[in-house]
């Protein structure tokens, strides 16, 4: 077979997968704290057109998706006016640990909640995972409470604050695993997690997806003629290959 | 046989590789840093056709040279800059103007290379995934304690403000032929080399890659080209085959 052939179907594998990320990232526009990605191509081995012989003349063997790269660029902050959204602005993540394995990720998803642990109340993201202080310990919430003394001053204890909310940054960010459910995991890449003293954490506010539309619809109409694009060449191949078969 | 049937079938072959290097090209029509490459179609060797005639002036008069065959005697890579997108990661980098990454591979040694989607590896250097670890201006491997660095238009990396390593913008030296040997990395060949590039000719762009510098119109109707080539050639073919058909059963039949 002609080999441009299978160059022209890596070219449609390659284009499948770098649709589905772009269809992800849209998918994505509106959910709290998303990052999109984008897809790395490299090129696949070269080898002498000519055999093994003869002038050293190199042709590919197509393309293949090498990576998809996160782009961890600030989104949008947008005020909900919720008093325990949070939204960290700058470099950094929430920890959150899992309610059932106690496995802990990253995420900058801030929108918290309260939930009942037999009569203790603790801080925990939308799906009833536990939000962890700086010290990775859950966060307890007490009661709100206000007294007036004496003299006629009231203080309030209790109740919500951010300072509480513990927020780490790792080396590299890229080096971190997509864990699904906007949530990131550590990895040997990424470094361990680095508390970051005194973050920024803007209360009655949640960060808008990355995703930015205009260059996700660029991106798609190139992956959509480059598709096109490989699928004609596969067509020319087979067609030249039915000229061959119909030599006699 | 006849000569010209192998012409033919010659120039099958040679329309058959040249569409495996457009459809190469085609299907790196999005990787970052990827180059046009091009094969340059001549014929196998030149023979002086001779006339043959019973008449004396004219027997053996020279009419010129005549091709044989086609083969794919050499090819071209197209080195013109890609356009730049861009990314929003620190370790992007698209190159503008002259020059390349210097990227140690395992096995071709140090290779160049246009396409700057790096990572960080657990070592904390800086590597391209699939090849090997980029090196610096001393030709070492690039630490980096952390992933939020900025990098200078001369390829200077610095944390926190602080220099922290220089990238090596490697351009070839004159006459250096480059070799493809995988992955969008090229090789100088012996006779070459590279040096330091002037950081006047060339700007390192961070958050950018450098797009594929292909330009699918071109490459749409050399295909088409190519293909239709390739049918004349069949057809040729074909031709032939009826001619020594023809010779076989009707030359010298009787009634």
């Amino acid at each position: 077979m002609i080999r441009g052939f299978y160059s022209g179907a890596s070219c449609m594998y390659s284009q499948q997968t770098n649709l589905n990320t772009i269809a992800n990232n849209i998918a994505n526009i509106s959910t709290t704290g998303f990052k999109p990605q984008n897809t790395a191509f490299s090129a696949l081995m070269y080898k002498n057109v000519n055999g093994g012989d003869g002038e050293y003349i190199t042709s590919g063997h197509g393309v293949r998706v090498q990576k998809t790269g996160t782009d961890y660029s600030q989104g949008d902050l947008r005020s909900t006016g919720m008093e325990m959204d949070c939204a960290i602005s700058g470099n950094g993540f929430f920890a959150i640990e899992d309610k059932e394995s106690g496995e802990i990720t990253y995420s900058r998803d801030g929108a918290f909640e309260l939930s009942l642990d037999d009569s203790t109340r603790y801080l925990v993201n939308g799906a009833g995972n536990f939000v962890l202080d700086a010290d990775e310990e859950r966060i307890e919430i007490e009661a709100e409470t206000t007294t007036t003394d004496a003299a006629g001053i009231t203080t309030t204890t209790g109740g919500f604050d951010s300072a509480q909310i513990g927020v780490f940054t790792f080396a590299n960010n890229y080096g971190l695993e997509l864990a699904g459910g906007g949530q990131f995991k550590a990895t040997e890449a990424s470094g361990e997690a680095e508390v970051v003293e005194k973050p920024t954490i803007q209360v009655g506010y949640l960060e808008g997806s990355r995703t930015q539309l205009s260059q996700e619809m660029v991106r798609m109409i190139e992956a959509q003629k480059a598709f096109s694009l490989g699928s004609k060449v596969v067509q020319t191949a087979d067609e030249m290959e039915k000229v061959i078969n119909q030599l006699r | 046989m006849v000569r010209g049937f192998y012409a033919a079938a010659a120039g099958l072959f040679s329309q058959q590789k040249t569409l495996n290097v457009i459809s190469n090209n085609i299907s790196n029509s999005t990787t970052a840093g990827f180059k046009t490459q091009e094969t340059i179609e001549s014929s196998f060797g030149e023979h002086l056709v001779t006339r043959l005639s019973a008449m004396e002036g004219v027997s053996e008069s020279d009419i010129g040279p005549g091709a044989f065959m086609t083969v794919n005697s050499s090819e071209y890579t197209d080195f013109s800059q890609g356009n730049l997108e861009t990314t929003g990661r620190a370790v992007d980098m698209a190159l503008r103007g002259e020059g390349f990454y210097l990227v140690e591979s395992e096995t071709y040694g140090p290779v160049l290379t246009r396409n700057g989607q790096f990572e960080i590896d657990a070592d904390g250097e800086l590597y391209l995934p699939g090849v090997g670890k980029v090196l610096n201006d001393g030709e070492d491997t690039i630490s980096l304690e952390s992933s939020n660095f900025t990098v200078s238009a001369a390829g200077i990396i610095s944390i926190d403000g602080e220099e922290v390593d220089t990238l090596y913008i490697a351009a070839p030296t004159e006459d250096t032929v480059l070799t493809s040997v995988g992955a969008g990395v090229f090789q100088c060949d012996e006779n070459g080399g590279y040096d330091q590039a002037d950081t006047a000719n060339y700007a390192v762009q961070q958050g950018y890659i450098e797009k594929s510098n292909i330009n699918l119109s071109q490459e749409m109707s050399k295909m088409l080209a190519t293909q239709n080539q390739y049918n004349s050639c069949a057809q040729v073919l074909k031709i032939y085959d009826t001619v020594n058909q023809l010779t076989v059963t009707q030359i010298g039949k009787i009634g």
